[in-house]
């Protein structure tokens, strides 16, 4: 699976479906009869909103007072395959075939895999409607397009034009 | 054979039997198996009365229990307390998992129709197959459309499409 501009979450969500078998017609919960996963070019997955410096991982050590965390941005820096490799992890069930279908999952960061030799199919994600920008979103994107556009403009005259500007959006 | 005061003492015998009371149909040879089988039941149970003293109609039905729980496992089919405990729980078990059975099994079928179906188009999904299902008032029940799932998965491809219309 190539994760070039696909959303961590709905790429995670669709990654559980294949490894637990849920695709298949023979599907048996008490079987592990899951597709094996190879995702590439993990360091490409994208996340909506501020979660690449908002969304924190915690865990705790054991030792009191020891919660330890680390931002998205962080965690991409140091093991970008982690963070595809939790998000499936915690999409998946709790029970006892949870680690083999771990095993099922191969994730690496760079284009490269070592199982270039065997037959693979590539995966094409389900398609998606993506819901239109909320309208604070909105009017922040066109507020940037128009400074955009002041810069290369050359700013003359800028007090103006900004208020010229405000009351444009406002309307 | 040891003498203890206790009709739940485990004796294991082992009865002779040949093999070609299993071949064909051979029904008659079959019957007077059978017939020696119960005779020597009754014969043992026989035996159980005199050795302990106890009424035959003790010693069947702890008989009967004894071998309902001889195959679990440790003290649960040693032991005489346990093993009244364990068979009630047994049966109890047994009882519930009747409709346990009827749910899992139509878990199980909603989720490999689900498997099928999620492949043939965009958003056309198990549930929306069901909605089709009842508007064109189809008989067909979700087991039927697993097994065609499983063996023949074309057919339930056109029989959704049919559906669709």
């Amino acid at each position: 699976m190539q994760t070039h501009l696909i959303v961590l979450g709905r790429l995670a969500s669709q990654i559980s479906t294949v490894i637990q078998g849920k695709d298949k017609p023979t599907y048996a919960p008490n079987r592990d009869d899951g597709d094996m996963c190879i995702v590439i070019n993990a360091k490409d997955v994208c996340v909506t909103g501020r979660k690449l410096t908002d969304k924190v991982y915690y865990w705790h050590t054991g030792y009191v007072g020891h919660l330890k965390e680390r931002s998205l941005k962080d965690q991409m820096a140091k093991d970008p395959t982690e963070v595809i490799r939790k998000a499936v992890l915690r999409m998946l069930p709790r029970n006892k075939l949870r680690d083999d279908r771990d095993r099922k999952l191969r994730i690496f960061a760079d284009s490269e895999h070592p199982f270039g030799d065997r037959p693979l199919e590539p995966y094409m994600m389900p398609p998606r409607k993506v819901r239109e920008m909320r309208p604070r979103v909105r009017r922040a994107l066109i507020r940037a397009q128009k400074k955009a556009e002041e810069q290369e403009q050359g700013g003359s005259q800028r007090k103006g034009r900004k208020r010229e500007a405000k009351t444009e959006v406002a309307a | 054979m040891q003498c203890t005061k206790n009709a739940c003492t485990i004796i294991r015998i082992m009865i002779h039997q040949p093999a070609s009371s299993f071949y064909g149909a051979r029904t008659r040879e079959f019957i007077l198996e059978s017939e020696e089988l119960l005779k020597l039941h009754k014969s043992l149970t026989r035996v159980y009365v005199q050795r302990t003293g106890k009424p035959l109609w003790v010693v069947l039905k702890t008989r009967k229990e004894i071998l309902f729980a001889s195959n679990f496992r440790g003290a649960h089919s040693r032991l005489t307390l346990t093993i009244t405990q364990q068979r009630i729980r047994a049966l109890v078990f047994a009882h519930w998992d009747k409709d346990r059975k009827k749910r899992d099994f139509g878990h199980l079928w909603i989720t490999q129709i689900n498997a099928v179906i999620s492949g043939v188009g965009v958003s056309y999904s198990y549930s929306r197959l069901i909605h089709n299902l009842y508007k064109k008032q189809l008989l067909l029940n979700r087991k039927i459309f697993a097994q065609i799932a499983i063996s023949n998965r074309n057919c339930l491809y056109m029989i959704s499409n049919e559906i669709r219309k």
